[in-house]
């Protein structure tokens, strides 16, 4: 291998391009795009869940949600998926989430989700308190989204489900979720375009130099 | 797909990334609400003869301080959503008490010496709405009584000082499906299941057309609901219009909500959130 190739490779993978990476792969529910209208916070005892269906299996991928700045609130968050359990509610503990590089972002290790099937995603926290943003509408996207949201005032143990026959006032909890396809093949992050445009730069100007260098001999 | 990914990030950098350099303080925008191109506003329905303001600050409304024992029956797990709406725009209205008051398994409210209740306080109560415009409350599955069908009554009162400034009053009913596995199938509903004698087709209540939107009451009224054997878990969002001149959600007349509702009750200054309930009735 070339100097060139070797430094090209070298900056290449620096950069993460040719890291594998799972590839999300469909948007089952989002309401991100909605406007914040204030906080839901989430302590050890005082859990809350925002639900999402399914139409066909999938595999879970990453859950995004909008998650205030927990250190500034002094909370660690744990993210968990559950099951329904018929009454519109979480269920069983089904998976817990990893979490992910922001702290919005949490990882699934492949869950499986059933088709025509109700899941929640559950927030509490294990220290301190974490405030997960509603929605100032009741409007989303994706075919699995529900403006139904649940909150829990003894660990878990009980829920209180708000949701609405008319579909509005709700504002439900904000977060997005989507499903995952295995893959090798990534897809580059800003920063990882970022490092590729600098190492091309690079290995341009260490090609120039040298063939400088060399017509100078 | 690629349009997808793309979606995808362009909501992480407007939302999620946003929140996490900015905190979520930065973007709560008191102004920004739901805009909805046909508000269905709550109907209102009468507030019938048992509501006794017992000045219950509690969300269990199972215990009865009377002799502190607890309600038989299938427990209930009930939240509800108080919004506004204002030229069609909605959003929580917090600071708002809400009362719910119930018969019993066996069709039986509390204090009421028609039915050899007074005294008793199960199955009464107010929570004072949040921000996000929510109450919730523990109860159980109502039983019927002769010539009514099931429901559950329903008061939101508004407070300027210690003056009364709004009174909705509405009734939540039930999915005739579910109210049948629960009476036949849990106890102690079975041993009255059969003489029933009122369903939501034949209730009175029920079957008042909303005049604003010309359906009936009854079917915008019915909780969104789901039980089984052992506990049931109900949720209902109000949408009510606080303008004494513009239209509200009525049954048969025009609901402004104010200077309306119950005559009973005495005077004195609204309660701070948590703490006593409210003594001023409008």
């Amino acid at each position: 291998m070339s100097l060139k190739a070797s430094l090209v490779l070298r900056l290449l993978a620096a950069g993460g391009l040719l890291v594998p990476a799972p590839i999300f792969a469909d948007t089952i529910s989002s309401n991100l795009a909605s406007a914040s209208a204030g906080v839901e916070s989430a302590t050890a005892s005082n859990w809350l869940a925002a639900s999402f269906t399914t139409s066909s299996s999938a595999t879970l991928g990453e859950v995004i949600l909008s998650l205030a700045d927990t250190t500034s609130r002094g909370g660690t968050a744990t993210v968990s998926v559950y099951a329904d359990d018929g009454l519109n509610e979480p269920g069983s503990l089904l998976a817990a989430l990893s979490s992910g590089s922001t702290l919005q972002t949490w990882i699934s290790s492949g869950l499986s989700l059933s088709a025509n099937s109700t899941y929640w995603i559950v927030l509490s926290a294990v220290t301190g308190q974490v405030d997960w943003s509603y929605a100032s509408d009741d409007a989303g996207s994706g075919s699995g989204f529900t403006d139904t949201w649940a909150a829990s005032y003894d660990g878990g143990s009980s829920w209180y489900t708000y949701a609405s026959l008319q579909n509005v006032g709700v504002d439900p909890l904000q977060m997005d979720v989507e499903t995952s396809t295995a893959s090798t093949a990534a897809t580059p992050e800003p920063a990882s375009v970022a490092f590729c445009l600098i190492g091309a730069g690079l290995a341009a100007m260490s090609w120039r130099r040298r063939t400088k260098q060399e017509k100078a001999k | 797909m690629i349009k997808m990914k793309e979606t995808r990030r362009e909501l992480i950098l407007r939302t999620t990334g946003a929140l996490t350099l900015l905190g979520l303080g930065g973007l709560f925008k008191a102004d920004m609400a739901e805009a909805a191109t046909s508000v269905v506003l709550t109907p209102q329905e009468e507030e019938g003869p048992f509501f006794v303001d017992e000045k219950l600050n509690r969300s269990d409304i199972l215990v009865d301080p009377f002799d502190n024992s607890i309600t038989e029956g299938l427990p209930l797990m009930l939240g509800i959503t108080i919004s506004q709406s204002v030229n069609g725009i909605v959003s929580p209205l917090p600071n708002a008490y809400v009362d719910i008051w119930q018969a019993n398994a066996y069709g039986v409210y509390s204090d009421e010496a028609s039915q050899n209740s007074t005294g008793r306080k199960y199955l009464r109560g107010y929570q004072v709405t949040d921000a996000h415009g929510n109450v919730h409350f523990l109860t159980v599955y109502p039983g019927w009584y002769n010539g009514r069908t099931v429901h559950i009554h329903c008061r939101v009162r508004l407070y300027s000082g210690s003056t009364a400034t709004y009174s909705f009053e509405t009734q939540f009913f039930f999915d005739e499906a579910i109210t049948s596995q629960v009476y036949n199938s849990v106890a102690p509903y079975t041993a009255r299941a059969a003489q029933r004698d009122t369903t939501n087709s034949s209730d009175s209540l029920y079957n008042l057309t909303d005049c604003t939107t010309g359906t009936l009451s009854g079917n915008e009224l019915t909780l969104v609901l789901n039980a089984n054997t052992t506990r049931a878990v109900a949720s209902y969002g109000l949408v009510l219009d606080l303008s004494a001149a513009g239209p509200d959600g009525c049954v048969g007349v025009t609901d402004g909500g104010i200077n309306e509702g119950s005559t009973q009750g005495g005077g004195g200054a609204p309660p701070t959130r948590g703490g006593p309930p409210p003594f001023s009735l409008i």
